[in-house]
């Protein structure tokens, strides 16, 4: 551990030194906008980055790297709250309370909340990735597709939550969510479903476009509709304080280390990362406040929970990349092309002789993430002046740009045709009082689900049983119980009491 | 016990014919799509079926539920009548419609329009994109939505557009080197 300290002391070194800096603050800058446009993201920024980094020697490359990881979550956290579009999927459940405060006047308050979220959340992610690397191996080994069933199973109890207006339709969207997250080459019998005959659907629904749809083109319909501006009133912007905001998080740390916790849970098992990592803490933030009727309304520890823990996936996701070689979400994936690019191997050489460049990477992500919030903060007030202008100078580009990033993932005009798709969807669902977060939820944990639940069955010589008999399956099906029956609970308790 | 109507729990926007019959028509539609998604997982593999179904028979189930709780009368009536019951009045409220008019505080007709407004924008948009391809068709979309959809003046709209479409393309075209769909007709600016 020693060891440990002395080398992240020489990384402060390094990260700091000229011309680190510059990359750090250039990755800063292109993180935030490529976080904060819909579609593009963390994987989309990274991919930009790396080829960049031809000839740069290894350390400057990592602190790139850093800089423009560190950037995205907020800057996705940004658009989710101003205009109800998350610039990436790990931001979508700070719209649920972060964009009715910006509706409410409170966009400070909501940004001043989610940088400060953001950059401790992280901090705690890679500190305890720091502490994790010597007893990494057993933890990521602990987790196989039992519990990683349980875990998709325990995200989908979010969406009882998420649908507390209307529990029945809520319900509905999740099964219509489920259904689609079905369609395509299925990954057990290798099967096409629900194809509908065209080739586009081979590869099932694909989750980017259908977010910006869901979110980016029914916002557009639902504020063409609505017409004025974000905001309900032009005095209601002045309202609220980024400091407010910051004090939030301050106020609040057992919710802020829940939430981190998860998000660093979440980060560390391949494959369900940041995406399932922030309906997770969403759903416990509800569950254990007291005021649990307030979140979908402006509550702001629904933003504190969603944004502490999607950092936190951060420091998470990057323990099995740096131990295994396992990504632990597409970013990191992508940053493992990073890693090999500059000849470095994960695994024990990356935990050995280039430790060193491994601290420089945490440094600088706990350096970008930090540098993300400040200017989080210094921009906010600015940055809310957004919810002031008048939507029909806003729906072009927003329009513009979502297209234009539904597009670019896969290059595929089908993804724009699914965006539009999900956009009237999407409308249609706000207003009938079905859930469009629901939909989401069902989307992303539906194939981890159903595929974690086939592959328990044929690595299990004892059939079912498999899915109940160990210890942290166990542990989450208590946990889905709780989270399920804590309102009932709850309710009677208050009943009683009255 | 004097027959009241079926509707008096609900709020008073709903009595309007045609939000009823949409939101009935909204739910056929979402029956539709679930129960041929259903219809469609019996002709798959045991593997590839049983989770679509074991998805798909409760949901079907759930939305023949509200489909029959949205045009049945007589159930109408009968929650009307045990309405003494809190949960059941909140089903009732659950399944009542809230628009967005009732937010923006705007009347049935004007959403109605705008609603139609902005369908015909975003499928201008779409089919300009289709046709013209991203570069030329996203300028031209930007142009026209300024100029007579936002009604600023054609100077305002000719900035606007030129300097978002400037950003588009250094992020997307230059610094992504995206090689955006050309429509149709196959236009590439540069």
């Amino acid at each position: 551990m020693v060891g440990i300290i002395e080398g992240l002391v020489i990384a402060a070194g390094t990260v700091f030194a000229w011309p680190n800096v510059l990359f750090l603050l250039l990755g800063t800058f292109i993180g935030l906008v490529f976080g904060a446009l819909p579609g593009l993201g963390g994987v989309v920024a990274l991919a930009l980055v790396i080829p960049v980094t031809f000839g740069m020697n290894t350390e400057t490359a990592m602190v790139f790297f850093a800089g423009t990881l560190g950037g995205v979550a907020f800057g996705g956290s940004v658009s989710a709250i101003l205009i109800n579009v998350p610039g990436t999927a790990p931001n979508a459940a700070t719209c649920f309370d972060g964009h009715p405060m910006a509706v409410q006047g409170r966009a400070k308050e909501a940004l001043g909340i989610s940088a400060m979220a953001s950059a401790s959340g992280a901090v705690v992610g890679l500190v305890c990735l720091i502490l994790l690397i010597p007893v990494a191996r057993p933890v990521i080994l602990a987790f196989s597709w039992p519990e990683f069933f349980w875990l998709a199973v325990f995200g989908l109890t979010a969406i009882a939550v998420t649908s507390q207006g209307s529990l029945l339709k809520g319900l509905i969207s999740g099964g219509i969510g489920l259904l689609f997250s079905f369609v395509g080459h299925s990954a057990m019998s290798g099967e096409v479903r629900f194809g509908l005959g065209t080739n586009y659907l081979w590869d099932g629904v694909q989750l980017i476009p259908a977010i910006i749809g869901l979110f980016a083109i029914s916002e557009v319909i639902k504020l063409a509709v609505q017409e004025g501006t974000i905001a309900k009133s032009p005095t209601d912007v002045k309202k609220g304080s980024i400091w407010k905001g910051v004090k939030t998080v301050i106020q609040n740390p057992s919710l802020f280390v829940r939430s981190a916790v998860i998000g660093m849970l979440s980060g560390l098992i391949p494959g369900v990362g940041g995406t399932v990592a922030n309906f997770i803490a969403y759903l416990q933030a509800v569950q254990t406040s007291g005021s649990n009727e307030s979140f979908g309304n402006g509550n702001p520890k629904g933003v504190l929970a969603s944004e502490a823990s999607n950092d936190a996936a951060t420091g998470g996701a990057l323990l099995p990349t740096v131990v295994f070689g396992i990504p632990g979400s597409a970013t990191t994936a992508v940053l493992l092309g990073g890693f090999i690019l500059h000849g470095i191997q994960p695994g024990s050489e990356l935990l050995g002789p280039n430790l060193p460049v491994l601290l420089t990477l945490i440094v600088a992500l706990i350096a970008a993430n930090i540098l993300t919030s400040l200017a989080g903060v210094s921009f906010a007030g600015l940055l809310s002046k957004i919810t002031m202008i008048d939507v029909k100078a806003l729906i072009p580009v927003i329009t513009a740009v979502s297209l234009v990033g539904a597009y670019t993932i896969n290059s595929n005009f089908g993804d724009v045709v699914m965006a539009m798709l999900f956009g009237f969807l999407g409308y249609f669902l706000i207003i009938y009082q079905y859930s469009r977060i629901a939909v989401v939820i069902a989307l992303i944990l539906g194939p981890i689900a159903e595929q974690a639940f086939f592959l328990s069955l044929r690595t299990s010589d004892i059939g079912l049983w498999i899915l109940f008999v160990r210890p942290i399956s166990a542990l989450l099906i208590i946990l889905t119980i709780a989270s399920l029956s804590l309102p009932f609970v709850r309710a009677l308790i208050k009943a009683r009491r009255a | 016990m004097t027959r009241r109507d079926p509707w008096s729990l609900v709020p008073e926007k709903v009595y309007e014919l045609d939000s009823i019959i949409f939101d009935r028509l909204f739910t056929v539609v979402v029956l539709f799509i679930v129960s041929s998604m259903v219809v469609m997982s019996l002709r798959y593999t045991w593997e590839s079926q049983v989770v679509p179904l074991l998805i798909g028979i409760p949901t079907l189930l759930l939305i023949l539920a509200v489909l029959l709780l949205q045009t049945s009368d007589r159930i109408n009536v009968l929650i009307r009548e045990m309405s003494e019951s809190d949960s059941l009045v909140a089903i009732q409220d659950e399944l009542s419609t809230v628009d967005i008019e009732e937010k923006a505080d705007i009347s049935r007709e004007q959403a109605r329009m705008r609603l139609i407004t902005i369908s015909g924008w975003l499928l201008l948009f779409f089919g300009l994109i289709y046709v013209l391809g991203f570069d030329i068709g996203i300028l031209l979309s930007l142009i026209l939505l300024y100029r007579f959809y936002a009604k600023k003046s054609m100077l305002v709209s000719l900035g606007y557009s030129v300097v978002f479409w400037i950003v588009i393309v250094l992020i997307f075209r230059i610094a992504l080197r995206a090689r955006l769909f050309e429509g149709l007709i196959g236009i590439r600016l540069f």
